[in-house]
Order: C-alpha cells, then sequence, then structure tokens
C-alpha cells in the first residue's frame, strides 16, 4: 500500500580483484560502498529510507546479507558460510526508498562504487548498466507451464 | 449420515503470516521459525513476496538450502490477490504432508489484502496464525507516516513481535507496548531480539 511512495530499484554489481582476498575484507569494502551510498541518500531529508539490502553471493551456498533503514551508521551484515579467499563476488542491492528516481540512485551508487576504487586500487567494481529486466516468472522451470497463473504471463 | 464435505476435506496445514513493515525482522524471524520447526521435524512451505525486480530474501533462502515460492508483486499478469490464492491451492494439492505454511508478504502490504485470499483457499480467519513484527527503532515512522499499515495488521495480528529490542531504551519498548494496547487491547506481545534468538514464549506457540 505504500508501493507509490517507495520505489524499489535493483542493481548488480561485480567486485573483482587481481589477487584473492578474504571474505572479511570483502566484507567490509562493500559495507564501506553502502556506507558511501547510504549517506548520500541521507543527505536530502527529503528521502526516507524504507529497506536497503545487500546480498554478497560468495558461491552458491555462502553469501554476506546487507541490511539497512535508517543512516549509514546503521547497516547490519551478516555473513554464512567457510571463511576463504576470493578474488570475485557479485553483489545485489535491492534498495527502496522515498523520493529518490531509479536514475538518481544509481548516480549515487556510481559514486560510491568510483570512490571506494581510488582508495583501494586492487578492487575493481563493474556495476551493470542495463537496467534490470526482472524476474518475470513465478516458480517453475523455463518450459513449464506456470501452476501459479497457468501461462497467463504478460510478458 | 456422513457429511461428503467432511471426508473429502483434507485437512490443512496451519498458515503462519509474518507481517510487520520493511525491514521490522520478517525475514529473520521466518528463518528462525522454520529452524525452530526443523529441529521437531516438522515440513513446512515457504512463500515469499518481495517488492522489487530482483529477490534478496529468496535467493537467500534457497542458498541456505530452501526451497521458496516467489510472489513477485511486479508480475502484471496476476494481481497479488490471485497469486497467493493460487500459491496456496497449489500447495495444499501438491503436498500433503506439509505441517505449516509460512508466509512472508512485503513489508509494503497491508494485511488486510491477503486475507481474502486466504480464506478462499478454506480457511478461517482465525486460523491464521498472524505474527505482527514491530520495529521500535521506528516508533515515531509508524505513529506518523504509516499508522494505516500499523492499525490494520495490527487489528489482524495473533501476536505481536516487538524486535530489536537491544537496540531501544526501556521507555521505548513500553511506548511500543502502549501502540499496541491502544490499537488492539488484550494482544499478545512479547519482546524479543530476533537476531539472537526466539523467546521462549514464541517457542511454545508453535
Amino acid at each position: 500500500m505504500y508501493q507509490e511512495e517507495f520505489l524499489p530499484v535493483v542493481f548488480n554489481i561485480r567486485f573483482s580483484s587481481n589477487q584473492a582476498l578474504s571474505v572479511a575484507k570483502w566484507r567490509s569494502r562493500i559495507h564501506d560502498v553502502l556506507h558511501v551510498y547510504i549517506d548520500q541518500i541521507c543527505e536530502n531529508d527529503e528521502r526516507v529510507i524504507g529497506h536497503i539490502k545487500a546480498l554478497a553471493q560468495i558461491n552458491d551456498r555462502d553469501f554476506i546479507k546487507y541490511s539497512c533503514i535508517s543512516n549509514s551508521d546503521a547497516i547490519c551484515s551478516k555473513f554464512n558460510g567457510t571463511h576463504q579467499d576470493v578474488s570475485k563476488i557479485n553483489v545485489i542491492i535491492n534498495s527502496l526508498g522515498s523520493h529518490i528516481s531509479e536514475n538518481g540512485s544509481r548516480l549515487l551508487l556510481e559514486r560510491s562504487c568510483k570512490a571506494l576504487e581510488k582508495g583501494d586500487v586492487e578492487i575493481k567494481i563493474q556495476l551493470d548498466t542495463k537496467k534490470n529486466q526482472g524476474e518475470n516468472h513465478h516458480n517453475h522451470q523455463d518450459g513449464e507451464s506456470c501452476p501459479i497463473c497457468n501461462g497467463q504471463h504478460n510478458h | 449420515m456422513c457429511n461428503e464435505n467432511a471426508i473429502t476435506e483434507k485437512k490443512k496445514p496451519p498458515i503462519i503470516l509474518f507481517t510487520g513493515f520493511l525491514g521490522s525482522g520478517k525475514t529473520t524471524m521466518l528463518l528462525k521459525t522454520i529452524e525452530m520447526l526443523a529441529t521437531t521435524g516438522k515440513k513446512c512451505a515457504i512463500i515469499i513476496n518481495e517488492i522489487g525486480e530482483v529477490g534478496i530474501d529468496n535467493r537467500q533462502m534457497r542458498m541456505l538450502g530452501y526451497d521458496v515460492l516467489d510472489l513477485f508483486g511486479g508480475c502484471v499478469c496476476c494481481t497479488m490477490k490471485v497469486t497467493l490464492e493460487a500459491t496456496i491451492n497449489h500447495l495444499l494439492e501438491e503436498y500433503e504432508d506439509l505441517d505449516y505454511v509460512l508466509f512472508e508478504p512485503s513489508g509494503m502490504a497491508n494485511p488486510s489484502s491477503m486475507i481474502p485470499a486466504i480464506t478462499n483457499c478454506g480457511y478461517q480467519e482465525e486460523e491464521i496464525q498472524n505474527v505482527f513484527i514491530f520495529d521500535p527503532t521506528r516508533i515515531a515512522f509508524y505513529q506518523n507516516r504509516i499508522n494505516q499499515l500499523f492499525n490494520d495488521s495490527i487489528n489482524l495480528a495473533k501476536y505481536v513481535v516487538i524486535n530489536k529490542i537491544d537496540q531501544v531504551s526501556a521507555t521505548e519498548i513500553e511506548t511500543a507496548q502502549k501502540m499496541v494496547e491502544l490499537a488492539k487491547p488484550g494482544l499478545i506481545t512479547l519482546e524479543m531480539n530476533i537476531n539472537k534468538e526466539l523467546s521462549q514464549e514464541f517457542q511454545q506457540l508453535f
């Protein structure tokens, strides 16, 4: 019922480095990007953060989940998996905020990524340039008829 | 004389509905509840409705090894109500040995819009175990911005969990309790830090 007030936007980011880094270091660096991103969002008093979530996928089972509902000092993160060194991590950010457009949000995120790259030359960050096409499916495999809406997807 | 409907009617698994505004702790609560129910061998189905074109919570749950049924609010082919109803019916038809259906709607959805979809599947309103998760770090926000959602949610809730008690003062917890009591006197209210553990009182509910 607040869908018109809080606009959901999704970003995919690829973090990579030439040599494998510890999960703890990735956790901290991704936190830094989110910190700067959220700081910028909060600079405008009109904006309200509904919920900003991020999932850093280390492999098929291991992940770091981030969650924030207010300011950048209150970003919670939780690591699930085994400690290891990896050279790349994909991160999905699902950002729900008011008074900020998708383009505006993307601009702030791009700035935050650039700020981290400047501060840590080991790390490369690629923010997907295309807009998300979405996951316009329910819970069925490709080719199977959808048990939910009987194949009446409008896409 | 036998009632044929009574004979053919299958026992339906209870639905536990986790409601609450964005970021209140619904996903964590759902995960902790699954862990709790799994320790006693209960078989649960999970339905998630997440706002946004790409889900985070559903991915997290799949990475933890759970099968999840997604309801994407952005899917224009079905309204939320029809999709939810079809999903529940699908579960009831395909999985006869389910002990519970756990449903986490989006934090922006008004629970009152979901109840008809559930009752259309043969459930009575009183059979829906609606747990409202209240974030006391956002009391002013609840009072000033989402008061209607708060009141609607409390009115339909069977239990209220005041979460994040480690992050607020005793006064804020008391204010949260008073808000609940004012909206629906006598409602069962539990205080806990879901991130740490589910309270004993909550564990005894299911």
